[in-house]
């Protein structure tokens, strides 16, 4: 069973928007949740869904489903404070139902332009290596700076990706690496910006699918820019 | 939602787009694609470049497998495989009649009504990650069938060329002859072979690809003094030389026979019309296919002796999931010369 666990528990105060999320904004009549939602739901290879979404845009996502005519979606878990309890509580959502050789493919909803390749190839990856992750090679050469304004070293380009999403685990491990975290005392918890960087902690060889730097996280308000020119294009 | 799709924006230039797909029928992932001569025309800009400027961006291919997703009707279950249809009927046809209407032609149908679009002609074509599409225009590919169903498109000009000759096994003359020894007249002859049960005489040129008309009597296109004649001849030569041989049919016709031409040529052609007066000949041109053509392609690949012989059409199979693969097949194609297709297998 392949199962999508579709994060949508940010505040966008990236965007300094105030009145929704990034992933609730409307891209040319459509919330970008749902142009998210709908690549899952298209899948023949994921069975189910669940959304992991801020608790008062719960009724909103709940009629959009039904307007958009979204049937994989299965639960919608209550975001945490941090995505590490956002992810821990989508884990305890599908536990019923997931054996620990299921799988589950974790994905921002705030990038709406996925596609089915990344998808299909981050099953056959997971299904190779236990744990994947989505990649883009870095073209850019990346400065590492510990100040902020003065350079530190230029790491190896040829070495050095992007990392994406989805990130996809089998469940079995993903539940331990989180098991496990949560065990310790919060202060000794180390910082995490993802679950890739979690279960890597716990010793887990993880995969590369690669990814498409059309997969974009809209974050800020030039990502939005991006995105919507993107789709004008091809309107 | 949001899917990509390759098109051509000049000769030789392909660009990627995001479509925001409506799903209002049947949403259906292209998965085989073969590339025809119309599309290599569009590639290597061998129009009027005022003619690309009016198409450009478009899609490209129309000869096309894929994949129901989602089907609102709920006709066609998801996982089910189709031949997609290129031929789209007109936007603005309301139903009634205008002067030109070829409705109700059973020779002609919808596709030959001057509004009716094409794929990858005046329409988009099938070079996308997702489509949404009417159930007219997908026909279900049944389960023997395998990736050469991406020349069902082939198949039904074949079915599409005997059917406005008016024939069928009831009435199949004892041969028929088709000019033109490349892909387009070996699907041709086959289809005869296989539907009206007659002798089919091939002639060509390439001794190398006559060779593989192991279901027909073959004739060298410079030496036809031993062809039998005959009361309906196919041209499926293409381009200019198409003229030297439906010349050479006109003179092998019997009184009253018919002459079908399928190939494309760039320029006006020279015609034997004395001959054709003499002789009372007919000709007929044809050259796209509709619904029950799709059909009966399908009912023929079920055949298994037709089914390998379409199967030797099929060169290889290229997994393209970026763009540069997609330009490697294109480039591949325009400079072979071999009988067969190198066909894609899509996933965006």
């Amino acid at each position: 069973m392949n199962i999508a666990v579709v994060l949508a528990g940010g505040s966008g105060s990236r965007m300094g928007m105030v009145d929704r999320p990034k992933q609730f904004i409307d891209i040319y009549g459509k919330p970008v949740i749902i142009h998210t939602l709908e690549a899952f739901e298209i899948n023949e290879k994921i069975d189910a869904i669940c959304v992991v979404c801020v608790k008062e845009w719960q009724d909103d996502l709940a009629l959009w489903l039904k307007e958009y005519d979204i049937r994989k979606v299965r639960w919608i878990a209550n975001a945490g404070a941090s995505r590490q309890e956002s992810s821990l509580n989508a884990l305890d959502a599908v536990k019923d139902v997931c054996g620990d050789d299921d799988y589950v493919i974790i994905h921002d909803a705030a990038r709406p332009l996925i596609s089915q390749k990344i998808i299909n190839d981050n099953i056959v990856k997971v299904r190779e290596y236990g744990a994947c992750d989505t990649v883009v090679p870095a073209h850019d050469t990346i400065i590492r700076s510990v100040d902020g304004e003065s350079l530190e070293s230029i790491p190896a380009r040829k070495e050095l990706y992007m990392g994406q999403t989805p990130q996809s685990f089998k469940y079995s491990i993903v539940r331990k690496a989180y098991d496990d975290y949560f065990a310790l005392p919060e202060n000794e918890r180390p910082e995490m910006t993802d679950d890739c960087g979690l279960v890597l902690a716990a010793g887990v060889k993880i995969g590369m699918a690669m990814g498409d730097k059309l997969n974009m996280k809209i974050t800020t308000m030039e990502d939005l820019l991006l995105v919507k020119s993107i789709v004008r294009t091809g309107r | 939602m949001f899917a990509k799709s390759y098109k051509i924006t000049e000769p030789k230039r392909f660009e990627i787009f995001v479509e925001d797909i409506q799903n209002k029928d049947v949403l259906v992932r292209p998965e085989y694609l073969a590339v025809c001569k119309a599309d290599i025309r569009y590639y290597l800009g061998n129009r009027s470049l005022n003619v690309l400027k009016r198409k450009f961006p478009m899609s490209l291919i129309h000869e096309a497998t894929g994949v129901v997703v989602k089907d609102k009707s709920g006709k066609l279950a998801p996982g089910q495989r189709v031949v997609m249809l290129p031929c789209r009927k007109a936007d603005e046809c309301d139903g009634t009649k205008c002067d030109e209407c070829v409705r109700d032609n059973p020779h002609l149908l919808d596709n030959y009504c001057p509004e009716s679009k094409f794929c990858s002609s005046n329409f988009d074509g099938f070079s996308k990650e997702l489509m949404d599409i009417s159930t007219d225009y997908l026909v279900p590919i049944p389960d023997e069938v395998g990736p050469e169903a991406v020349f069902s498109e082939l198949i039904s000009v074949g079915c599409c060329a005997l059917r406005r000759a008016g024939l069928d096994k009831s009435n199949a003359p004892k041969n028929i002859a088709v000019w033109g020894d490349g892909i387009m007249g070996y699907i041709i002859a086959l289809v005869a072979k296989y539907s009206l049960e007659c002798d089919v005489d091939v002639i060509g040129l390439s001794k190398e690809k006559l060779a593989e008309f192991d279901f027909a009597n073959i004739y060298y296109a410079n030496d036809i003094e031993d062809l039998p004649r005959m009361t309906v001849a196919i041209e499926a030569v293409g381009g200019n030389p198409s003229g030297s041989a439906a010349n050479q049919a006109i003179d092998k016709l019997y009184s009253g026979g018919k002459l079908i031409l399928c190939g494309v040529a760039n320029d006006n052609i020279p015609l034997n019309t004395r001959m054709v007066l003499e002789h009372g000949l007919s000709i007929r041109g044809t050259t796209r296919s509709t619904r029950c053509d799709f059909e009966q392609a399908l009912e023929l690949l079920k055949i298994e002796g037709f089914r390998e012989r379409v199967l030797k059409l099929l060169l290889s199979t290229v997994e393209v999931d970026d763009i540069k693969k997609y330009y490697a097949v294109f480039e591949k194609e325009s400079k072979s010369t071999a009988l067969g297709k190198n066909i894609m297998k899509i996933s965006f």
